[in-house]
């Protein structure tokens, strides 16, 4: 299977980039190919403490492992969690900055993000989210598939989201969605800002392939114009798009 | 719509704590219980200002997404911040982090995963010591906070509007605070106009009110004046009090009569709950 794939992300406005607190896979723009070829973004909660590294690692273990049960890849990324934080804290002392009062709280209370992945395999797609980050198969210019979320009035609430507290995620289920491929059919990978704009603008008979190209023509001015506009919530914004050019791997 | 800016670094609010020193604050609070009221309001605002700083906590940081007073009235008026921060009107949210006077260790029980509790030690900054005495000059202090809150606006025409929480359980002893009241709540910013809350907390055993849409409970003319002093809950505060079991009439003020201290402290949660923090 080929597909080609292309990322765009801003951290929101004001903020700097390095307070950007979502995350995604790949870092890379190009062509890849392969058997079974695995995509993600995942959005840090501002609230939590470090929520942008938890991010990370759920992207990487999805990455990685997502092959297995939800559980298989989410007990990694505890483990990466868990041992991050002894590094990060091993820095912290030599440093001679240890934790503060105020820090304390979040720590002991975890990180938390959402995420959707994408596994694309011959023929075929499945996916698996947590939260309201969401993934859009367009196919022949109208919009296939929505998931996790399928209307722009279900964002807002307080989605569950995945914490890197393993005991905080007791009652949190993934979903899954899946079906087939075919040559042409992108797939949009969102975080919940854009994901609930562009299932808004779907839902004002917008063409989801102008939606894209707009963003795709000019990413920054596009996204400071709906923001301008009050159309796109100020939060860090992603979008991992990918066309599926072969359906089989044919090197 | 009022009532939505964002709060971001670039364009923090601010929350101005109007705190009744005088002397009868020595008394317990109604309802039989035994703490006094100048202790508990005391603890109240020192856990407030505690949650406010770890909501706007990052990794090795804290965003300034807020400014922070205490003014006091009572027998000595004025900023009530102890510390570092004594003799500051508003102080950015990451310096209340740095400089509480002191941290002191106390225990709260925990779920201890089992089905039972077991004692935890927490850190508790203090920046507010309790006092309770002298008189109750609430016109002067109210003037003090119209002139801070004057040049905040100055400097952030376009922020969320302040908040300034009042705990008072008296009547004033320097005027009528009506007129002072209005003038502080006719003050606004792009955004909307100058939230007060007026929290009376009284020894009397009544049972509490709590967020009235109509006065017509109200015992005397004083507490009819606090409530309609006291602005009305944005919607954002309306779900924050929904969250705390509050059925809320049309129209309900930031404004409690008889608050226990169970009711002070989801009163100030309510009244400074961050909304739209970037």
């Amino acid at each position: 299977m080929q597909v080609r794939v292309w990322t765009f992300w801003l951290p929101k406005a004001g903020n700097h980039p390095d307070e950007y607190e979502d995350a995604f896979y790949p870092l890379q723009d190009g062509y890849y190919t392969g058997e079974h070829l695995r995509f993600a973004v995942a959005d840090g909660a501002s609230e939590g403490m470090l929520s942008e590294v938890w991010a990370r690692l759920l992207v990487k273990a999805f990455v990685r492992h997502g092959s297995s049960a939800a559980e298989t890849w989410l007990e990694r990324s505890f483990r990466s969690w868990a041992s991050w934080q002894r590094h990060y804290l091993s820095a912290r002392a030599a440093r001679k900055r240890p934790l503060q009062w105020f820090e304390e709280p979040g720590w002991r209370a975890g990180a938390f993000a959402s995420l959707v992945g994408l596994t694309l395999s011959p023929g075929a797609w499945r996916a698996t989210a947590v939260g309201d980050s969401c993934l859009f198969l367009v196919r022949q210019n109208r919009v296939h598939r929505a998931f996790p979320l399928t209307s722009s009035s279900q964002f807002g609430g307080r989605p569950g989201l995945l914490s890197s507290r393993s005991e905080s995620n007791r009652g949190l289920d993934t979903l899954d969605a899946g079906g087939h491929v075919q040559v042409g059919d992108r797939f949009y990978l969102m975080t919940d800002a854009l994901a609930c704009y562009f299932l808004g603008a779907m839902e004002r008979g917008e063409a989801p392939g102008d939606e894209t190209a707009l963003l795709e023509q000019d990413f920054l001015r596009r996204i400071q114009t709906l923001r301008a506009n009050a159309l796109l919530k100020n939060d860090d914004v992603t979008m991992v798009g990918i066309e599926i050019l072969q359906e089989c791997d044919q090197r | 719509m009022p009532y939505t800016a964002e709060v971001s670094r670039q364009n923090p609010s601010c929350f101005l704590f109007l705190v009744d020193q005088s002397g009868s604050m020595s008394d317990p609070f109604g309802g039989g219980g035994l703490k006094k009221k100048a202790d508990g309001v005391a603890d109240a605002i020192n856990r407030l200002l505690q949650n406010l700083v770890i909501r706007c906590a990052k990794a090795e940081g804290v965003r300034d997404y807020y400014h922070v007073g205490v003014l006091s009235y009572g027998h000595q008026s004025g900023p009530a911040l102890g510390g570092a921060l004594a003799g500051q009107e508003l102080v950015p949210v990451s310096q209340v982090a740095l400089h509480p006077a002191r941290i002191e260790e106390r225990t709260k029980k925990v779920d201890d995963g089992a089905g039972g509790l077991i004692e935890q030690n927490v850190k508790f900054p203090v920046w507010l010591d309790p006092v309770a005495r002298g008189g109750t000059p609430m016109c002067r202090a109210l003037q003090q906070a119209d002139s801070i809150v004057g040049g905040w606006l100055d400097r952030y025409p376009d922020c969320f509007p302040p908040v300034i929480i009042h705990l008072t359980d008296g009547e004033s002893t320097d005027g009528d605070p009506l007129p002072y009241m209005k003038q502080l709540t006719a003050r606004s910013s792009s955004d909307g106009n100058v939230l007060l809350f007026n929290y009376h907390i009284s020894s009397h055993p009544a049972p509490p009110v709590a967020f009235p849409g109509r006065p017509d409970d109200l015992p005397d003319q004083y507490a009819r004046t606090l409530y309609m002093a006291a602005s009305e809950l944005t919607p954002f505060m309306r779900e924050i009090a929904g969250e705390h079991g509050y059925e809320l009439a049309p129209g309900a003020k930031g404004f409690t009569f008889n608050a226990d201290l169970v009711l002070v402290i989801q009163a100030l949660d309510i009244g400074t709950r961050p909304g739209n923090l970037r």
